[in-house]
């Protein structure tokens, strides 16, 4: 099977570019979830720090506050200015707690401040305390010792300006740490938001890209198969073979039609040499062609169109093909694509065609006939060579005309064969066949057979014509001939008779006057012979009427009269009878119609004696001879059986007998002179031909049936006078030929 | 003229004659008889004139036979009779007059042979040489 024409490769390639597509658009939420998991721990870190700061500071704010009220009024300083005014060791005690309480925070201080500043102020402070604590033991001292507390007052003055002053610049500390913390921890949870948004809004960005370049990718897929499916429904159902090969001459694409006009599967050629699909030699130099241009850069060299070659089918035969190669660059891949086009069907035409054209040439220059073709319409009128040579001629030394051609043929024939050819026009004769003299470039008249046949238009009008002459002088001359052999032949025959007829008569008469001399005493025997002589007498005289009708005329011309066809059989008879004998019954039948044609009675009745002779023949045990008159209707089937016949309706003469019958072969060959089925010495084979020019110079024809085994019919059918336009033969003889 | 010279047992003799043509036929019957022969039988075709002869058993003297006729030709005839007896006498007339018939007619055995037209006095003569000859030979 032929594989889809790239189908493959694209749907290939989509693959590609869909796993693209989902492998970004994964790397995109994979980035997605890092990024924003990144910024999210990035916040909670500013949100820790800022958490730990918040409380450090706190604290120390705290402390600061508490250290401040430890040693404020209403704390140290207070109860220990109270101990001294008062001396109540309440407010000592209740000093000393501070103190040590102000120890405790300045501990717990130290471990939150780191700055050198603090720590110098938290030791000032601490020097400042230790100074108190000591002061508190002189005022215990000065109190126990009942001092005045003025002077306890006094002797206890403590500068305490440093660490109130410390106090000052830790407070100053904090509180500027506090600010440049806030400040940091705004400018980085802003920052930390805006890189967050930027991140998302890229991400989101790529995303969008992604999924775009998929459904545009997916959408120029889509379109790709849909041109590839059309291209591949096209080159599929393309009538011509569609090859695509690479530069090495190896097979890669092979479509349908290629595969049935090379008769290999797609599959099975896919891969090897395109060389296989040529003969042999011009494989070869196909490859040598390839390996030349394709490495010397004139790889397109090797395209071509409208080429004439041929072709190797799988099975080795050739066949003619017109092949057309275009070298194609598809994205840096260079192949041919070669279209190829079976053209067997077409060479083979134009072979058929030629040898048609030459034989029609051989035959209209190698036949005998004069070759005409007659636009009815336009008047021209083509002849062959031959048809000039015919008339003495040199070719292509005489235009010839319809008009010309008429007035070429004898004045006495011009009637009967414009008569043929209107009734060919009228469709009364399939096939117009006319013989008649025409004058030739001596202004001798030749005999012509002229047949064609003219092509009809829808509204039934001849427009177009064609036919041929032949020249037929050469067998009227011999007909003529024969036909005066054959009359010798039927005086001979005659003669034997009459010889026979004649002596039966003299030996009446003579016999009988023999007789009459011997019985002159004898008056009834005298009687007897006298009448005999008589009637040998009257015999005589049927038989020399006799013989004056059968000899009429003959020789000398043709005495054309109008006769009944019944008077035809009649007078027959007796020239029948003579023919007859033996065995043979002779039956009359005479029409009822009255049938009157015009022809040549003495020819008429030597026809009808041929085919009465030719009926005994048949019937050499004996039989009927039946000779009779009617009216026959002819179909065009009917005339179609018989040579020369037309359908219509004729007044036909008839010699039908019960012999051996004429089997179908010889029956179509009757008509040939010489053609005889008789033993040698029996029939000269020219009776039949005899007769047929005969009833065809009447205008008639013969028409024979027969049946093997029961005997035959033949016809003498002439036109009857209301149907006879043509006047046959009308006074060629007479003229004196 | 001479009267001819008759067959010397006419009178019991019988003759078988075929011939079609009626006067001719005709003309020897009535000599025939005349001259006084036993019987004399005409058949106008050849066919029958053999049917009357096998009939007969061999009771005809002579057979006179012309040669064209229907049915059985005069040489047919004398085929067929030779076939029969091969020494029953035979006498052909013929109007073809050609030698070649002749002869044809003398190699099938034929006793005369007369030639239209002849005359009475002729197929007389004709007939007593055969007949007599035939006495003779008995």
């Amino acid at each position: 099977m032929n594989r889809s024409w790239n189908h493959e490769a694209i749907q290939h390639r989509s693959r590609v570019l869909t796993l693209v597509a989902a492998i970004l658009t994964l790397g995109l939420m994979i980035g997605i979830a890092v990024f924003g998991r990144g910024a999210i721990s990035v916040m909670g870190e500013i949100h820790r720090s800022w958490d730990t700061y918040s409380h450090n500071s706190e604290k120390t704010g705290h402390l600061l506050q508490e250290l401040k009220g430890t040693l404020g009024y209403g704390g140290f300083i207070h109860h220990f200015k109270n101990y001294v005014l008062r001396q109540d060791d309440h407010y000592a005690n209740t000093a000393e707690a501070k103190l040590n309480l102000a120890d405790l925070l300045l501990t717990e201080y130290e471990t939150l401040a780191n700055a050198p500043p603090e720590r110098d102020a938290l030791t000032a402070i601490r020097e400042t305390l230790a100074h108190y604590r000591e002061t508190l033991i002189i005022a215990r001292h000065a109190v126990a010792a009942g001092e005045d507390p003025a002077a306890i007052d006094w002797m206890v003055k403590v500068e305490d300006d440093d660490a109130f002053a410390a106090l000052a610049t830790l407070e100053k500390a904090w509180q500027r740490d506090h600010d440049v913390e806030t400040e940091k921890q705004e400018a980085a949870v802003a920052s930390g938001l805006k890189s967050v948004s930027i991140g998302v809004a890229l991400m989101l960005t790529l995303i969008a890209a992604a999924f775009g370049a998929l459904w545009l990718q997916r959408r120029l897929m889509k379109e790709t198969m849909a041109v590839t499916s059309r291209l591949d429904t096209v080159v599929n159902t393309a009538f011509e073979g569609i090859i695509t090969a690479d530069m090495n001459g190896r097979i890669r694409r092979f479509n349908s039609a290629a595969e049935k006009m090379f008769g290999y599967q797609a599959d099975e050629i896919e891969g090897k040499s395109i060389g296989r699909l040529m003969p042999r030699p011009d494989a070869l130099r196909h490859d040598v062609f390839l390996k030349g241009h394709v490495p010397a850069n004139n790889w397109t060299m090797t395209a071509g169109f409208d080429r004439e070659t041929r072709a190797r089918h799988k099975d080795g035969t050739t066949f003619p093909v017109e092949v057309a190669v275009k070298a194609t660059e598809v994205v840096g891949e260079r192949s041919f694509t070669a279209v190829i086009r079976d053209i067997s069907a077409r060479v083979e035409a134009q072979r058929r065609l030629r040898i048609s054209e030459e034989r029609q040439s051989l035959v209209i220059n190698g036949v005998n006939d004069g070759i005409w073709d007659w636009d009815i319409v336009g008047g021209a009128l083509y002849v062959s060579d031959r048809f000039l040579t015919l008339l003495g001629y040199e070719p292509g030394s005489l235009r010839i005309t319809a008009a010309g051609w008429v007035q070429r043929i004898h004045p006495a024939h011009r009637e009967k064969q414009c008569s043929r050819l209107i009734d060919h026009f009228k469709g009364k004769l399939p096939i117009y066949t006319c013989e008649y003299q025409v004058a030739n470039r001596d202004g001798d008249y030749i005999w012509v057979l002229d047949r064609g046949m003219a092509i009809f238009d829808e509204k039934g009008r001849a427009y177009r014509m064609a036919g041929s002459i032949s020249d037929v002088t050469a067998r009227r001359t011999a007909e003529d001939n024969l036909r005066h052999t054959q009359k010798m032949e039927a005086v001979g025959q005659l003669a034997a008779g009459v010889a026979h007829e004649f002596n039966n008569l003299l030996v009446g008469i003579g016999g009988f006057a023999a007789m009459a001399k011997d019985s002159t005493d004898d008056a009834g025997t005298l009687d007897t012979c006298l009448e005999e002589i008589d009637k040998a007498v009257v015999r005589a005289n049927g038989l020399t009427r006799d013989l004056l009708s059968f000899s009429r005329d003959q020789d000398v011309a043709t005495t054309l009269m109008d006769i009944s066809m019944n008077d035809l059989v009649t007078d027959a008879e007796n020239l029948l009878r003579m023919c007859s004998g033996g065995d043979v019954e002779l039956l009359l039948e005479p029409s009822k119609d009255d049938l009157v044609v015009t022809v040549d009675p003495s020819h008429l009745a030597q026809v009808i004696t041929n085919f009465a002779i030719n009926g005994r023949d048949a019937m050499p045990q004996g039989g009927v001879l039946k000779v009779g008159a009617k009216l026959s209707r002819f179909t065009a089937n009917d005339a179609a059986r018989h040579p020369g016949a037309s359908a219509g309706i004729f007044a036909s003469v008839y010699v039908s007998d019960t012999g051996t019958g004429i089997p179908e072969e010889v029956r179509q060959r009757l008509f040939e002179p010489f053609f005889s089925t008789k033993e040698t010495g029996k029939g000269t084979g020219l009776g039949l031909a005899i007769a047929h020019g005969i009833v065809e110079r009447a205008g008639g024809f013969i028409s024979v049936d027969s049946t093997v085994g029961q005997g035959s019919v033949f016809a003498i059918n002439l036109p009857l006078p209301e149907q006879n336009t043509t006047v046959a033969e009308p006074t060629a003889a007479a003229a004196g030929r | 003229m001479n009267t001819p010279s008759v067959p010397a047992r006419a009178h019991e003799q019988r003759i078988l004659l075929a011939e079609d043509d009626t006067q001719g036929g005709k003309l020897i019957t009535m000599m025939l008889r005349k001259v006084g022969f036993a019987e004399v039988r005409l058949e106008t075709n050849g066919s029958e004139a053999l049917q009357a002869y096998e009939e007969a058993e061999g009771a005809y003297d002579l057979v006179i036979s012309d040669w064209n006729m229907p049915g059985l030709t005069g040489i047919e005839l004398l085929k067929a009779v030779r076939e029969r007896d091969y020494r029953q006498p035979f006498i052909m007339i013929t109007g073809r007059g050609l030698m070649e018939s002749a002869v044809e007619a003398k190699a099938e055995g034929v006793n005369a042979y007369l030639a239209k037209p002849y005359t009475p006095r002729q197929l007389l003569e004709k007939v007593t040489t055969v007949l007599d000859a035939k006495f003779e030979q008995v």
